[in-house]
């Protein structure tokens, strides 16, 4: 078969790919986001022949930015380990999309074909095995760095990635209990259907409470505010400190991949996965034609949308610039128009879909609705940042191991209390 | 070693322990300036410097400058009042005689803006009306500290 | 003793005093104008008037002597309302520029204004009589007439004080005018004094003008090193500059005045000085200036070393002691080349070095030319500029390894091996004893400039590398042993508080 030889290549392609590519815009969100919260307006200045596409342009310029910088290694670090904090701190974020699954199993001529890179049933516990060994990164950077500030940072750091792990280990036992399994597509597969009708069965309604826990302890894991302690950068530096150019670059993209890779976790195992909500996978085949449609009419009317914003921004840009910016809303305005045209082209000249084209198309739908979870919980992710301040350090560790923990063993409690009562699992 | 924590104001009720409702408040409060200013950006106080100006105010203390008589000579005699008022220190004058009737003139008159403060008491202090902060200029950074000594001529000119 | 009632209180006063100068030692301040206690009175500008009683009108304070169980009343409304109109008649043509005047600041009538006028002025400035405001009286001093208040302070200076007499009052009332005789100009050696008197700012000394303001200067205590007399000076200073020179009160040396050519003698002081330590390889740091010295005194009997009656009394004793201590052997001696002057029978004495005396009774003998003269191989000038006296000792010095501790590029100090930086008077505590033995005490007034060190410093840093103490932790303990050892000297006497400068 060769679609079962070559997908594995394509799945593990997708998934390096997918965080990679969300990296800048995940950047460029925060601080778009951060600025509308704060009351400012962000980046805006950088630009490519007049497009600056609202500050996007600015990730690019950092890019530049950050290789185009010394690398200076301090002369008396240990060289090899002083490398491989920041590469470990790159890669260990990468690897939890390997197991994500990205849409439901496509079936092509009585052979599965999974849509994941890595097919692994003990998926929850390879996730966690895989992110304790993030603490390893802080940690090498740390020592490695021969500099006592940074070691210090890296101790704070790992002592806190070690002390919120039990909480991440221990609010997913109820949910295993529920799920009686490990395979996260067959965990996502469960949180199809609803509750009482109303309501996706998700396991964050399942599981609410292992759902806070889980969330808190993923900030802290990820390093980000109000956890943000390992950096500090400007009050009580990080481990970070002796790193410049791209091996500085890799802890900031480690840092935003591990801020993806956690939301894609979230998504996965509370908030439905891939499911649609109220479509399972075998109605979304079935309405196959509709689902394309639809998606070609949003897009559409998406494109229209966005060109009547883009003239009344083109008005704004003539008053206020002279020089090539002026120009930069019609250019996107041709984009946009262009697309749109595709997208009433592909409403109108739909084929009808045969039985893989069906399934190719349920596939994108759900991918969709996963990456737009993903999206959803970076932008909780930015949310919170923005608006909690930073923990003290004693206050950390006695939420993690006075609060959480004790929560987590009666979320434990509660849960098998219900599945006795209720015999779910037995 | 504990450090001891002193705890001042009313104790916490439960409900503001757990955070969990006041976190909620604090996000509400943050998602609506975001919700604010996402559907209306151009309500934000932000000018798009140097592209748009603020509109001075009249009184706006810009850069010096000095006054000059009808016959084109400079109207300072030199006085030092403005050198002695400056709280920053950054005028720097050396006076000589004019060649008419035992007037007395400014042969050097330096302002190093780098230092000035824009307090306006150079203005209050001269007694000829010779110096003014009136030229609505601000935008004064330059690439070399010298070019940010302005001296008589400079001064003079505007 | 006279016993009079001033504002009520009785105090006991000398016999023949003048009632202002009584008044003043009773701590009675009566504002003035033409009066100066250096000069003889005149009473021309009514300021002083008081009210005594027993007599009608108001009396002025400057010309009335005391006399016992006068009463006095020196602030009654009477008193007052005359103060603010003699005030606003001297301000009657007053042209008040005071921005391009050089005596804001110091100026008799912008003070007396501020405490006793306060008046609104009755008349436009087009109405003001028009006067010169620059006529070059002398080639020291110039004149402002519109500013002048017509004191005769500096006619009587000139008549009585000096007794050239250049100076005479031409026209009457409104145009009344100081001048000097056709063809004839304000020449006495002492004529700056005027400036100094003058009690608004009429007279200008044409070096001193506009060149600073007076509320930026600070002033230091110091001895005028022009000559023997030793008059006690001010230095008035600002950014490590010296100004301008004024003399300070001192009735047993030099009064309320000093010489024109002492005044002007400071230029030296702020500029061409010696930053830092020369040798035939360039520039040296103070250590290693040192050691290039020490490096030329392996050999004491072949060493000379030159003293100046310019040091002060300090530098001169730390020196000897160095020699006696450090470096016996090498030969002491000082003396000066310096061209002497006259005795012109006021201030100005022929010998034109400030401490002769006290370098004599120091105990450094003066056989400076012999010594020169005599085998030596390395001679150390301290503070003397032979060859800028004497161009001919050049071929004395030719074959002599010469070391210049001087504060300025003199011929000296082009002419030697090694220059090193010293201070000057202005930057030295210290003391100069002049002609009559009287030791006179001096502060620094600015900061040395560059590497310059005093003497002492010098030849302690020097002792030390030769292993040796010269016994003083600091000058203080110098100057203490030196007053123990030699007691012939008189004291400096404390100057008193003077009198309204102008
Ligand atoms: S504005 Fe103020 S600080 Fe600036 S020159 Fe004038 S007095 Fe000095
Ligand atoms: S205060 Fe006026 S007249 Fe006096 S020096 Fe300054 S600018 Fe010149
Ligand atoms: S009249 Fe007495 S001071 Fe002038």
């Amino acid at each position: 078969m060769p679609a079962e030889l070559f997908m594995p290549f394509v799945m593990v392609l997708v998934a390096a790919l997918l965080p990679l590519q969300l990296l800048p815009a995940m950047i460029w969100a925060e601080r778009k986001v951060s600025a509308f919260i704060q009351d400012r307006t962000g980046p805006n200045r950088a630009d490519i022949l007049g497009i600056r596409l609202g500050g996007v342009i600015h990730s690019i310029a950092d890019v530049v930015k950050l290789i185009a910088k010394e690398d200076m290694t301090p002369s008396k670090v240990n060289s090899f380990y002083y490398s491989l904090g920041p590469f470990l701190a790159l890669f260990i974020s990468l690897i939890p999309f390997s197991i994500i699954p990205l849409a439901d199993t496509l079936k092509i001529g009585g052979a599965a074909i999974p849509l994941r890179a890595v097919t692994l049933d003990v998926g929850i516990l390879f996730i966690l095995a895989i992110t304790s060994f993030h603490v390893y990164a802080v940690v090498f950077a740390g020592w490695a760095s021969n500099n006592s500030f940074s070691l210090l940072g890296g101790l704070r750091s790992a002592a806190q990635m070690v002390s919120y792990e039990l909480g991440l280990g221990l609010s997913l036992v109820g949910m295993i209990m529920v799920a009686q399994t490990l395979d996260l597509n067959e965990i996502v597969r469960q949180q199809g259907g609803t509750i009482f009708g109303i309501l996706p069965a998700w396991n964050v309604f399942l599981q609410p409470l292992g759902f806070l826990i889980f969330v808190v302890s993923i900030f802290a894991e990820t390093n980000r505010n109000p956890f943000d302690l390992p950096e500090g950068e400007s009050e009580i530096i990080g481990f970070h400190v002796e790193y410049s150019s791209m091996r500085f670059a890799f802890f900031f993209m480690g840092e935003y991949i591990a801020i993806i890779g956690g939301s894609a976790v979230v998504a996965t195992l509370f908030l439905g996965g891939w499911q649609v909500p109220f479509f399972d996978t075998e109605m979304l085949r079935e309405n196959a034609m509709l689902a394309a449609r639809i998606a070609f009419g949003s897009t559409a009317a998406l494109c229209v949308l966005l060109s009547i914003i883009l003239m009344a921004y083109d008005k704004k840009l003539q008053a206020l610039y002279t020089d090539k910016r002026r120009f930069e809303a019609r250019v996107l305005l041709g984009i946009v128009v262009t697309l749109g045209a595709g997208a009433v082209g592909g409403l109108l000249f739909l084929p009808t879909l045969s039985s893989l084209g069906e399934q190719i198309v349920t596939a994108i739908v759900q991918n969709t609705f996963l990456v737009g979870k993903i999206l959803l919980f970076c932008f909780f992710f930015i949310w919170v940042r923005w608006t909690l301040p930073r923990f003290r350090y004693d206050q950390l560790m006695n939420l993690g191991w006075k609060t959480l923990i004790p929560l987590a063993l009666l979320n434990i409690f509660l849960t098998g209390v219900a599945l006795v009562l209720f015999d779910r699992g037995a | 070693m504990m450090i001891g924590v002193k705890k001042i104001g009313k104790p916490m009720d439960i409900k503001e322990r757990s955070y969990l409702f006041e976190i909620a408040r604090g996000m509400m409060t943050s998602i609506r300036h975001f919700i604010r200013n996402v559907l209306n950006q151009g309500a934000m106080p932000t000018l798009q410097y140097p592209e748009e100006k603020r509109v001075l105010p009249e009184r706006f203390r810009g850069r010096h400058r000095l006054m000059q008589r009808e016959d084109g000579t400079p109207r300072c005699v030199a006085c030092f009042c403005c050198q002695t008022a400056c709280p920053a220190d950054c005028i720097s004058i050396e006076a000589t005689e004019r060649d008419d009737e035992g007037e007395k003139v400014a042969a050097r008159f330096d302002i190093n803006i780098l230092r000035c403060v824009f307090c306006g008491l150079c203005v209050e202090a001269c007694p000829c009306d010779a110096i003014r902060m009136d030229t609505g200029m601000y935008e004064l950074a330059d690439t070399n500290r010298e070019n940010l000594i302005y001296d008589l001529n400079t001064l003079l000119r505007h | 003793m006279a016993k009079i009632t001033i504002n009520g209180v009785e105090q006991a006063v000398e016999d023949g005093l003048y009632l202002i100068e009584a008044a003043r030692r009773c701590g009675v301040d009566i504002p003035h104008y033409c009066y100066h206690p250096g000069l003889p009175v005149e009473g021309n500008c009514r300021m002083c008037s008081v009210e005594v009683e027993g007599i009608p009108k108001l009396q002025t304070a400057c010309t009335t002597i005391v006399q016992d169980g006068m009463v006095v009343i020196t602030d009654s409304e009477k008193v007052v309302g005359e103060r603010s109109d003699v005030m606003e008649f001297l301000l009657r043509n007053h042209p008040i520029d005071c921005p391009i005047c050089d005596q804001a600041g110091e100026c008799g009538l912008q003070d007396y204004y501020m405490e006793h006028g306060l008046h609104d002025s009755r008349i436009t400035v087009s109405e003001k009589v028009k006067k010169k405001k620059r006529v070059d009286l002398g080639p020291n001093v110039v004149l402002d007439s519109e500013r002048c208040i017509l004191c005769t302070r500096c006619v009587r200076f000139c008549k009585d004080v000096v007794g050239t007499e250049e100076l005479v009052i031409k026209n009457r009332s409104n145009h009344a005018e100081i001048t000097t005789f056709p063809g004839k100009g304000l020449v006495n050696p002492y004529a700056l004094n005027t400036v100094d008197i003058c009690p608004v700012g009429a007279l200008t000394s044409r070096k001193f003008r506009f060149q600073c303001r007076v509320w930026y200067m600070k002033n230091a205590t110091s001895i005028c090193p022009g000559c023997e007399r030793g008059c006690n000076i001010w230095i008035d200073h600002h950014e490590n500059k010296i100004q301008r020179l004024r003399p300070r009160l001192n009735p047993d040396v030099n009064n309320y005045w000093m010489c024109d050519e002492g005044r002007l003698d400071f230029h030296w002081i702020n500029d061409d000085r010696v930053l830092r330590a020369e040798g035939p390889d360039g520039l040296m740091r103070p250590d290693e200036a040192d050691r290039a010295v020490l490096a030329l005194l392996s050999n004491p009997g072949d060493v000379l070393i030159v003293a100046s009656p310019r040091s002060t009394n300090e530098s001169l004793f730390a020196l000897k002691r160095f020699v006696e201590v450090a470096l016996p052997g090498a030969a002491l001696t000082g003396g000066s080349f310096r061209p002497t002057g006259d005795d012109d029978g006021f201030l100005r004495l022929p010998d034109k070095n400030p401490n002769s005396r006290g370098m004599r009774e120091i105990g450094i003998a003066g056989d400076l030319e012999n010594r020169l003269n005599g085998s030596a191989g390395v001679v150390l000038v301290f503070e003397n500029d032979l060859l800028g006296d004497r161009p001919d000792l050049e071929s004395v010095l030719a074959g002599k390894k010469v070391v210049a501790f001087t504060s300025n590029r003199t011929a000296t100090a082009r002419g030697a091996d090694l220059v090193v930086p010293v201070t000057t008077y202005a930057e030295l505590n210290g003391s100069f004893t002049n002609h009559a033995g009287l030791r006179q005490e001096f502060r620094s007034a600015i900061r040395p400039p560059g590497d310059s060190r005093s003497v002492f410093d010098v030849v302690k840093s020097l002792s030390g590398l030769l292993g040796k103490e010269l016994g003083w932790e600091s000058e203080t303990a110098l100057t203490k042993e030196m007053t123990d050892v030699i007691t012939g000297w008189g004291v400096r006497v404390e100057e008193e508080t003077e009198l309204h400068a102008g």
